[in-house]
């Protein structure tokens, strides 16, 4: 009841700051849309080239920075001394390869032969990429055991 | 209860159950994914329907621009929590079947970052609604918020399309491959999307009820304020 | 009131069941996997979102009963003080 009262008397007299109330209003959401497309800018830039194929990083060399290499993992390629966790394996891109060195697990679908593989770790001069983290990207094509046969 | 509201909850159980049956029952385990390829049927609709809510909030926040009628602003924010139940379900359920399959919880990818961005802008205009308290400001607000938040969709949608990404493609919808299902997984993914879909359209129905119970409110309160004035002044 | 604080129990044992089940899933073995390996992934991911959305449809009908609790209070208010003027 007394929310009425006060209700009232204001909506009435809010006719003059009403234009500075508006001001402050774009000037809050023109901040809010620069905020969200600073956002949206930044988060593109940095995952717009989510990964390299080998072929570009041996072509551009990536030097002393953090990328992810995508290929197919060469078959038989895949080479761990008995007792030791260092393993060696070799990516493709159909044309090039590249020998990664890891350390660290292997996911389940890793030795899948629709699998392809995301490395995130290091280029170096020598040739080789230094793996931190292993992703095994998925076929998009899912099917029953029944009917894969080719 | 109404007959319509029983008849849409039946509706609903029904497409429920046969969903379940399919996803456990009756579908093949994918060759190379195993179980965790069944995640796909709960997890693709709850990330489908979570970019319906722009378009939803686009359309009503205009209409409220243009009309200025309570309803569509009922309708936009009711949209918008629905939206964010379903972007977090989503992300949770992508982000269970991604440490199997990708071998991370998480990663920083094109699709994921546009997703999680969505979210975040769902959160940001709840948050923008709940500091706003005068009803009339709140409504103009919401709907200039909720117009330049719902383009972000769009960029969810077509991250995979424009950006190298982890995210498998589209395997439903008009820009999937030709084939990229087997005939059972179809089924099953069009029963489960159809159960999932009839449940976000009476989620975000019941939301708007509350809407017009806090508006019956607000209309018994002024004409027991009415007449408590008219005795105050005999 | 009571009831509410058991539901709430009930939940975040359920939220703890699916994480946990989830966590055992990653110690599974890396390479001869069978079809079955990832149930604990399939149960979690099918747990969690059905607890999303019996957290929401409880949430949505605590408020609805509230609302018209209020409705109601509200209306009885009404027709008293239109007897009032009556009488």
């Amino acid at each position: 009841m007394s929310d009425e009262s006060h209700i009232e008397p204001t909506t009435m007299q809010n006719s003059e700051p009403q234009s500075t109330a508006k001001t402050r209003l774009i000037i809050a959401l023109t901040v809010l849309g620069i905020a969200l497309s600073y956002f949206l800018f930044t988060a593109f830039q940095s995952a717009q080239v989510y990964y390299y194929t080998v072929g570009e990083v041996v072509t551009n060399k990536p030097h002393a920075e953090l990328v992810r290499v995508n290929g197919n993992l060469v078959a038989d390629s895949f080479t761990r001394i008995s007792g030791e966790t260092e393993a060696r394996f070799e990516l493709t891109d159909g044309s090039t390869k590249l020998l990664m060195i890891y350390d660290g697990i292997i996911p389940d679908l890793f030795f899948n032969p629709h699998s392809e593989i995301v490395a995130e770790g290091q280029y170096y001069e020598e040739g080789t990429f230094h793996v931190d983290d292993i992703l095994v990207k998925c076929p998009s094509k899912y099917t029953g055991e029944v009917t894969e046969s080719t | 209860m109404l007959l319509q509201n029983r008849i849409m909850l039946g509706l609903i159980l029904i497409a429920m159950m046969s969903a379940l049956y399919l996803i456990f029952i009756m579908v093949p385990t994918d060759v190379n994914l195993g179980v965790s390829q069944r995640i796909f049927y709960i997890h693709v609709p709850l990330a489908v329907l979570s970019l319906i809510p722009p378009i939803i909030v686009f359309i009503t926040s205009t209409l409220y621009l243009v009309r200025r009628s309570p309803q569509w602003d009922a309708l936009a924010h009711s949209s918008v929590e629905v939206g964010l139940l379903f972007t977090t379900l989503a992300l949770v359920t992508g982000s269970i079947w991604a440490r199997p399959t990708w071998g991370v919880w998480w990663t920083w990818d094109p699709v994921l970052t546009t997703f999680l961005i969505l979210w975040l802008v769902y959160l940001g205009y709840l948050l923008i609604r709940s500091y706003t308290v005068e009803p009339d400001k709140r409504a103009r607000f919401s709907a200039i918020v909720g117009i330049l938040g719902s383009i972000n969709a769009l960029a969810v949608y077509l991250a995979s399309e424009l950006w190298r990404t982890i995210h498998p493609d589209k395997v439903i919808g008009p820009a999937a491959e030709e084939n990229a299902l087997d005939p059972a997984i179809q089924l099953g993914i069009l029963v489960s999307f159809i159960a999932i879909l009839l449940l976000f359209a009476y989620t975000i129905i019941f939301r708007t009820r509350l809407h017009s119970a806090v508006n019956q409110i607000g209309s018994l309160r002024d004409q027991i304020d009415d007449l408590v004035y008219r005795i105050s002044n005999k | 009131m009571h009831i509410g604080y058991v539901v709430r129990i009930i939940i975040g044992t359920g939220i703890l069941i699916a994480l946990l089940g989830a966590s055992d899933g990653t110690e599974i073995a890396t390479t001869n996997q069978s079809p079955e390996a990832n149930l604990p992934f399939l149960f979690a991911a099918f747990a969690v979102a059905w607890l999303g959305f019996i957290i929401y449809a409880w949430y949505l009908a605590s408020q609805h009963s509230r609302l018209r609790q209020e409705i109601a209070n509200m209306q009885k208010q009404l027709t008293d003080i239109q007897d009032s003027i009556e009488n």
